[in-house]
Formats: C-alpha cells, structure tokens, sequence
C-alpha cells in the first residue's frame, strides 16, 4: 500500500483541488435547497419582495455553481487518475526492465500481463471511485450540518454524529458482507481459458475438444457468478442502510424542529430548512454504495501491484571499449539450469569465424545462448579476449532470439528497434537481404504498414526474415542467431544465408541450427 | 450506438424479465418518492403554519417513517436485482460469443487477434455492467418517473404542472443534439486510446527481446510519453462528455429555477398555499433528475458500449448450414483457389489433387499459400474463387456442401506451430484417440523419434503452461503423434520437421512413406529435401507478383 500511495501522492495538488471543488459542488447543492427551503417559507409569510430578492439571487448562484463546480472538479479528478496510471506503467515496466529474462518469463503467458493490466485500472478507482466522492461527501456534509447547527445545535450534533455513522458505516458494511473470494482470480482464469480457445480452436475442432473447452468457461462463469451474487447483495445492503439513515435524520430534523418552532427557538420558516437539507447532505453520499462495493476488489489490486513497483536499483555498468577484433573462448561452459536439458562446451570464435552450434532439438542450444546473455547462471568460463565476460560487454552482442517479438507498430519503427539511427535506404538494404525489400515496397504502406492483430497478415517465414532484417541493422562485433532460418525453403536459406555470412562478415558470429550450415568455420554438436 | 439495441434481447434471454422487473420497481419508486415529498411536506406545514406539536402527529411520522423504510428495501431489491442481472446477462453474452467463435473455428480471433478476443470477452464484457447494471435500469427509471411524478405536479398544481410539460422535452432534445454532435469526435478517439493503451501490454510482452536489444531504457521515456498522449486524447473525450452533462444539468436547474420563481411570486400573492408551493419545489427535482442520470450513465457506461459492436459483429456472423455427411473420401482435387487475406495481395493456389496412398508435398517461399491450401482443406477458410470436390467411392461432392464437423472427423493435422491446451501429454494425445492406452502413446512417441523418457516428467509432463520447456522440435513431435493417432484417411502435415534435427527427419520420412503405403493420402508441407524425397508428387507454389 505504501508504495501506490507514494505515487498518489505525486498528484496531490490536483487531487486536493478535485476534493475541494467536488466538496463545493455538493455543498452548492446543499445551499440550493437551504435557500430555497426558506425563500419559499419566507415568501408563504407574504412579505414585501425586496426582502426575498437575496435569497433569489443566492438561489441563482447556488443552483448555477453546482453545475460547473462539479464539471471542474470531474476534469481535475480524472486528469490526476489518468496521471496516475501512466507512472503506475511506467514504473511497473522500468521494475521488469530490470530484471533479467527468467525472472519475467512467467509474464509471457496472457494470465500475469492481463492481472497487471487489470489492476492498474482498478488502483486508479481508489481514488476516482473511493477516495474522491468520500472526502467530497464529508465536507458538504459538514456544510449542511453546519448550517443545522446554527439554527438547532442538539439537532445539528445527533444528525452530524448519524451522517458520520454512515459516512464510516457503508463503507464498513459494503466491505464486510459479501464473497471473500477474490473476483480477480477468476477473471484472470477466465482470460487464460479465452486466450487458449482463441489460439487453439482450430485444433480443438480436429481433436474433437471444443466442447471441453467451453465448459471450462461454463464452469469458471459459474464461480464468477457466485462471487457476483455475493458482491449484489453487499452493494444492496449499503444502499438501504443509506435510506435508513437519512429517513432517521428527517424525522430527528422534524421532531427538532417542531419544538425549536412552539419554543421559539427556531423561526417558522426554518422548520423548512432543518428538515430539507439532510436530502441533501446525504445526497452526497448516495455514490457511496456502489463505489464501495468494489473496495475489496481494489484493495485486492492494489496489494498484488505494490510489490511490482518497488524500486530496483541496478549498479551502473560502464559500456567496455569496442575492441578492433574478439576472440571469444567456452571453456567447459554449463548453463546451471534445472528444468531443460545442458550439455558442456567448450569452443572458441573469433572475428572473422563463424560458430555452429546445432544438435537435436531439446539439446540445450538455446541454454547456452542464455547463459552468453548472463540470462542464466553458468559454470565453467567464458572468455572475452582474455578477460571473463562482464555485464559491461553486453552492448558488443546482437542476438536474434528464437522467440523474438515483433511489436505491434509499423515495419519501420520494429527495424528501428536494431538501430533508431538507421535511414530507410538502411532499411531497405537489410530488406533486401533477407529477400523482403520488394514485398515491403509493394506494401500500400511500406515500410509504415503495422504489424500484428491490428495490420497485416505476416505468414510465418515472413516475421521469421523481418526479425532477421531487424538484428542485421546491428553493428557491434559479435553476433549470435539462434535458429535464422526458421521456415524458410532450403533455396532460400542457402541465398539469405550467403549474403547475412557477407554482412556479417568480420564479426564474429555464432549460430545455432539444426541445420547443417557451409558457412561455418566451426562446428560443434550437442 | 443507439442507448438500447433491441438485438440485446435476442441474445441475452434473461434481459427481457430484467427490464420488466426494472420497470415496475422503478414505477413503485414515483410512487415511494412522490407519498415522500407529500409527507414531508404536510409535516413541514402543520409544524410551520398550524404550529401543531410533534406528539400530535404521531401516525403521519410514522407514515413518513414507513416510506423511508420501504425506500431502504426497495433500493436493496433494485441493487440486487440489478447486480444480480448484470451478472448474468454478461455471462450469457460470454457464452454465446464463445459459442459463435468456436463454430466460425476462432476465425474471428485471426480478425481481433487472440489477446484483443480475450480482452473483449473478459474485460470488454465486464465493462459492460456499467451499462446492465446502471444505465439499463435508469433507461427505464428515466421513462417512467417523470412522467409519474410530472402528472402528479399537474394534478396538484396545473400552472406549475405546464411549465414542467414545457422544460422536461428540453433535456432529451438537448441531450440528443449534444450527443450527435459529440458522437463522432468521441468515436474516433476511441480507436486511437485503444491502440495507446496497448502500448504497455506490448513494451512487457516484447520485454525480452528489448532486453537483448539494450533498448529497455528508452522505452520507459517512450511509455511516459504514450502515457501523456492517451493522457491529452482520454482528457478531449472527458471534457466533451463532462460539457454535455453540464449543459443539462444547466437546463435541468433552470428549469427549477423558473419554476420557484412563479411559485415564489405567486406565494407572496397569495394565489398559492406553501404545501402546494413546498411540494412541487421538492418533487420538481425528481422529474429532471433521472433523465439527466442516464446521461451521466451513459458516459460511465461509454467504455463499455464500445464493446457492443464488436461483440454484435461476432454474435451476427452467419453460420454455415451445410448437412452433406461424407462418409470415407478416397480423393480431394481442387481447382485454381484464390484467397483475400485482409491488406494482402491476392494468394493463388494452383490446382492440384491427392489420392489415397499418396504423399502431396507443397513447396514454395513463405507467403506463397501453402497453409492457407490447408487450413481451406480443414474448412477453416473460404476460397474466393474455385473449388474442392471430395471423392467417395459412392459419390462426389464439393467441400463447400459437407457438413464440416463430418468432414473433420476424416482429418488429422498437424499444425505449423501446434497450440496445445493445458495438460499432460497423454492428455493431448488421448484427444485424438480417447481408448489409447499408455503404451500406444508410447509407442507414437516413437514412432516419431521422440522417446517419452527425454521428456521431464514423461508422458504426465504438463503442456500450455506457464514454464513449459520443452523445446519446439520436441513439441512438433507431440503434435505429428497426435496427427497419427487419430487413424484417419487424410493427414495434413505443415512443416513436421522443422526445428528437427537430421536422424529424426529421417525417420519421420520414412514414417510417412509408411504411412502413404498404409493407403493413407497425406498433404505435405515442408522446405526439407529429404522430406521432399520422400513424396509421390509435388506442387511448386510462388508468389505472384
């Protein structure tokens, strides 16, 4: 909790001034009907107008400031909420930025990244939807009750101390009634179960398990639907608990009221007032069931995001001198992983050369790609030109990853990603490389054409050579691909691969494949 | 979108005895409202102006005290019900747009993309219950309390009763030209705010491959200033939609405002009693009030509604009403198929056939339609132009005539990148062949180099989760075991040896040459040689430029 609060806190002059303004729109509201109550009381007693034209005139002013009070008050709230999700993203994104792959691997299943998502919109509503119309509630409230007070100060005490109960007690109530099972598993179960049906509905509908696929959804929509009939009942008793309390404070302003009136402790006309102004002050709150009903699914939010947005502090690593040539030496190198499978190896490439790495699939090609990338522990050395290899190095590496992801952006900006210097003549060229420069210039779009759900239909081996084009538009001494030449036909490969051996040519490249490669100057099998 | 589409009704049974309920709570509420305002009134009156003492009026508080509780178990009833009804009108939307997807085989998922499927049906359906639970209700709420309370002013006082007559149009014609004008502006930033607020969703997703990138860093200035651009864009929709309701509660307190000032002026004449005059002032409010509500619901429930039409979009897909059952096929052919993919160029697939005991590789450059010829062949994509007659012994039909579950029972395949469900191995390939005991799986998994003991936890070892390792050769092989335990007469076959090393191609192509011998027929895609080799004929696909 602290941590969200923190940055909360960011946004508190916005925050405060949409409490103050909302507080005032609300209190217009209770001016409104004051002064209307006893404009109309008054005007009953047949006195002359002048003695009216005032409260006409507050009336005016009451009834027109509600309005644009609570505009002002709308659009600082959701500006502070919207300012307020972007640094949870922003922070949440820089925390996972630093950690190392392993570490968020779990994030690449749709569960996780949807839960964030999720949450980050349900911590805004503590403010929005909790924080902002409570506070606001309470202090035209205090208005109305002031107002009360001077005219009947034991009446003003015993409605101030039922408006505080229930200001306090729906709250309570909406939060202690209702299911204690979190909503927000399910959904995020739910999410996984569409995500799976989406992807592989096709082939649920070859191996005949659609329908088992669907009553799964049945299945979690049942136990959504329980914790949704909780959640009903939690919102309905707030709400008539709202009623019971203001009807207690009409007939508590009534009974005073008429006897301050037969006591002459009270004018005639105020009676009005004093019994009008609790529809008020309790208008206030009338919001308040409904937010409150979800404080538990917010709280529930909020706890899973805080630990996400503790800041990590990464030492600073100073970038190692871009040597003229590398000799880079395994020596008994052994990723330390315990769930797939490792080999040992020893090899050495250096500029100029070209390391294969191929073996049967599930050798632990990719382990060792990992643990070159200081992704994973490893035993044994790797030595860059004499020297152990150290984060500082990183920058000398340009690797294509096996699952590599294209962004949903345009071509142009995913190319980018290889080197934001690169012109479009850059771009072109490593296009033409990898045999896509003249379907992307066919492209309506270009080089602008959007990749992903939103644009366009990219067959497999065309992503495989967009990713491949991507990592050519580095420029740094050593290069690892992993798997390059993924659905490509064996004409292709042999062309792409000739003109990436020229392109690459003296760096020091390493490739893993389960082909059998010309090029190589080196070949190891695990 | 219109405030209520009827083709809600169609799709969500529950909805019509929801709004029914809605309206007779609503109708029982003018009621409460307008007995509230009366008593209140009369109590405030005869305390003002008969000076009488509170004892003395015992049984009309206790009335008004009846009202107050009958309201507090009203508004339990209506929140319930309505919470309640939210609840399960999205659910039966979720049901029915799974219902739909599955039968159009997830194809409208290739047009949403998986995750904004998932999103619309998880999220984008919540999102809705500010529109069932809220705004619905108020919909009806709004078309049955003011008139209820308008009349009851007329009644009492006709003159105040005429000017209420006159305003209350004022706020829905108000509201729809505001909305008219609004809509557009609002609807075209709906597009983009999607397109920014996936910007996140995408940075964590593409996390690793930034990471290698060393570009990580940037990008969080990068979602600092998306954030600030849906920011500015959200912020325009709010103040639109924010300006609007001010304009009606503008109207709305004038309205009030010119009512107390001819009650007020009439007061001072004498023309009116007080409880008449305190009356329709406490009761006029009642009459603005929810119209103007459902416009303030109907912004709360905006985010939702942007939904509605892209759920209607699924729910309204036509259904394919073919009951051709074929039997056995001993042959496909197809014509020259052309195929529109959405922003692409046209796909030519050359004519071709296959029969029984044949093996029928495809081969050409990436985009040249070579899963496409398969997925037409599973029946999951229409050709634009052309066609592909099934041969049975007895008869011959076109795909377009079968029943494609029927069809689909002739059919294995194994898809480019297999998309398991969660569960265990033997799991999976029990989906193929139910009776399967576990040496058979066993001896599949052989059958296609993979032995079952180099998995973790052998044939229990959990697939679709979230730390699945095995490798993407090793899950190529599940899925070409898969395909053959089904045992049925066709077999696609896309890039089964991809990502696989040499001694197991060897013995997948030698499986299907087996298989092919079996009196199988089998559609070969695969860039390899020697699977290539392995082939009775071949088809070269291109590009066409």
């Amino acid at each position: 909790m602290r941590r969200i609060l923190n940055i909360f806190k960011l946004q508190w002059r916005e925050m405060s001034a949409a409490v103050f303004l909302g507080g005032a729109s609300l209190g217009a509201a209770v001016g409104l009907l004051a002064t209307s109550a006893w404009l109309i009381s008054m005007a009953s007693t047949r006195p002359p107008v002048l003695v009216l034209e005032i409260a006409i005139v507050s009336v005016r002013f009451f009834g027109l400031s509600r309005g644009v009070l609570k505009y002002a008050s709308r659009i600082l709230e959701h500006n502070s909420a919207l300012k307020i999700q972007t640094a949870l993203r922003v922070r949440i994104y820089e925390r996972f930025s630093r950690l190392l792959p392993s570490d968020y691997a779990t994030l690449h299943r749709g569960n996780l990244l949807s839960q964030i998502l999720n949450d980050v919109e349900l911590a805004q509503d503590l403010w929005l939807r909790v924080a902002s119309p409570w506070l606001a509630g309470l202090i035209s409230g205090g208005a109305g009750i002031t107002i009360i007070h001077w005219l009947l100060p034991a009446c003003g005490n015993l409605i101030g101390a039922i408006f505080l109960a229930a200001t306090f007690l729906i709250p309570f109530f909406a939060m202690i009634s209702g299911s204690k099972a979190d909503a927000r598993n399910y959904e995020t179960k739910l999410f996984d179960q569409i995500l799976q049906i989406a992807e592989s509905a096709p082939e649920s509908l070859i191996f005949n398990y659609d329908r088992e696929l669907l009553n799964q959804v049945d299945q979690i929509q049942t136990q959504i639907a329980g914790v949704e009939a909780k959640n009903a009942s939690r919102a309905g008793f707030a709400s008539a608990f709202y009623f019971l309390a203001l009807g207690a404070s009409v007939i508590i302003a009534l009974w005073f009221g008429a006897r301050g009136a037969l006591s002459h402790q009270l004018a005639g006309i105020n009676i009005a007032v004093v019994a009008l102004v609790p529809l008020a002050i309790f208008d206030g709150l009338s919001s308040l069931p409904g937010a409150f009903s979800q404080l538990r699914l917010i709280l529930g939010a909020i706890k899973n995001l805080d630990p996400m947005l503790e800041k990590i502090k990464t030492a600073y690593v100073e970038d190692s001198p871009v040597p003229q040539s590398v000799c880079l030496e395994f020596k008994k190198v052994l990723p330390l992983v315990t769930d797939a499978t490792t080999r040992e190896i020893t090899a050495v490439v250096g500029s100029n050369e070209t390391l294969l790495i191929t073996g049967r699939s599930g050798s632990g090609k990719s382990s060792i790609i990992n643990a070159l990338l200081g992704f994973v522990p490893y035993s044994g050395n790797i030595i860059l030109n004499g020297q152990e290899l150290n984060p500082g190095d990183a920058h000398l590496f340009s690797t294509l990853l096996q699952d590599d992801y294209l962004f949903g952006t345009s071509i142009r900006e995913n190319l980018k990603i290889g080197n934001p210097q690169a012109s479009d003549e850059d771009l072109l060229q490593v296009l033409e490389i990898v045999e896509l420069r003249d379907f992307v210039t066919g492209l309506q779009e270009g080089l602008d054409t959007m990749i992903g759900s939103l644009g366009f239909n990219f067959s497999g081996g065309e992503k495989q050579r967009l990713k491949l084009a991507r990592v050519l538009l580095r420029n740094t001494p050593i290069f690892i691909l992993d798997e390059p030449y993924e659905f490509l036909d064996a004409a292709q490969v042999e062309r792409i691969a000739t003109r990436v051996s020229q392109k690459l040519s003296g760096t020091a490249l390493i490739i893993v494949s389960h082909l059998p490669l010309s090029h190589a100057s080196v070949t190891i099998s695990l | 979108m219109k405030p209520f589409d009827p083709r809600l009704l169609r799709y969500s049974r529950s909805s019509r005895g929801f709004i029914f309920t809605i309206v007779l709570i609503a109708s029982v509420g003018a009621v409460l409202t307008i007995a509230q305002a009366f008593l209140l009134v009369d109590l405030i009156c005869k305390f003002f102006q008969s000076k009488r003492a509170f004892d003395s009026l015992h049984f009309e508080v206790i009335k008004l005290g009846i009202v107050f509780l009958a309201r507090a178990l009203l508004a339990f009833i209506n929140d319930r019900i309505s919470a309640l009804a939210s609840s399960k009108m999205r659910n039966e939307l979720r049901t029915e747009v799974m219902n739909k997807t599955l039968e159009n085989h997830g194809s409208d998922s290739t047009e949403l993309g998986t995750a904004g499927l998932a999103l619309l049906v998880t999220k984008g359906i919540n999102n809705l219950d500010g529109y069932f639970a809220k705004f619905l209700p108020q919909l009806f709420i709004a078309a049955v309390v003011p008139v209820t309370v308008g009349i009851t002013i007329a009644y009492r006082d006709w003159k105040s009763g005429g000017i209420i007559l006159l305003t209350i149009p004022l706020i829905p014609i108000f509201g729809i030209l505001i909305g008219k004008f609004t809509a557009s502006a609002t609807e075209k930033k709906w597009a983009t705010l999607g397109l920014l607020s996936g910007y996140f969703l995408d940075l964590l997703s593409g996390l690793t491959t930034l990471k290698v990138y060393g570009r990580e860093k940037l990008q969080s200035k990068k979602l600092e200033e998306v954030g600030e651009q849906y920011r500015s864009e959200t912020m325009l929709v709010l103040r639109i939609s924010f300006l609007s309701s001010l304009a009606l509660e503008l109207v709305a307190t004038l309205s009030v405002a010119l009512l107390a000032v001819t009650i007020g002026l009439r007061l001072v004449n004498g023309s009116m009693p007080l409880s008449t005059g305190l009356f329709v002032l406490v009761l006029a409010p009642e009459v603005y009030w929810p119209i103007r509500q459902v416009s303030a619901y109907f912004h709360a429930a905006s985010d939702g509604v942007a939904a509605f039409n892209q759920l209607f979009a699924i729910l309204e897909k036509p259904l394919r009403n073919t009951s051709f059952v074929p039997a056995e096929v001993t042959e496909i052919s197809w014509t020259e198929l052309k195929v529109n993919y959405p922003h692409r160029e046209v796909i030519t697939i050359p004519p071709g056939r296959l029969r029984l005991g044949e093996v029928h590789a495809l081969i050409g450059p990436s985009g040249s339609g070579k899963s496409t010829l398969a997925a037409i062949l599973l029946g999951f994509v229409t050709p634009a132009e052309g066609s592909v007659s099934i041969v049975g012994a007895v008869k011959t039909v076109e795909l377009s005539e079968v029943d494609l579950a029927a069809w689909r029972t002739l059919i294995a395949w194994q898809p480019q990148e297999p998309k398991f469900p969660i569960g265990s191995v033997a799991n999976i390939l029990r989906h193929a062949q139910p009776t399967a005991s576990d040496n058979d799986l066993k001896t599949v998994l052989l059958s296609v180099d993979l032995d079952q003991s180099d998995l973790p936890q052998g044939l229990q070892t959990e697939l679709g989760t979230v730390r699945q390792k095995l490798s993407i050769g090793q899950l190529r092989k599940i899925a070409l075991a898969r395909a053959l335990l089904k045992q049925t007469p066709f077999i696609i076959l896309d890039e089964p040896t991809a990502s696989v090393d040499d001694i197991s191609e060897s013995t997948i192509s030698r499986l299907l040459s087996d298989q092919a011998k079996l009196g199988k027929m089998i559609l070969l895609i695969s860039h390899r040689e020697l699977m290539i080799e392995a082939s009775t004929q071949v088809t070269h696909m291109d590009v066409k430029a």
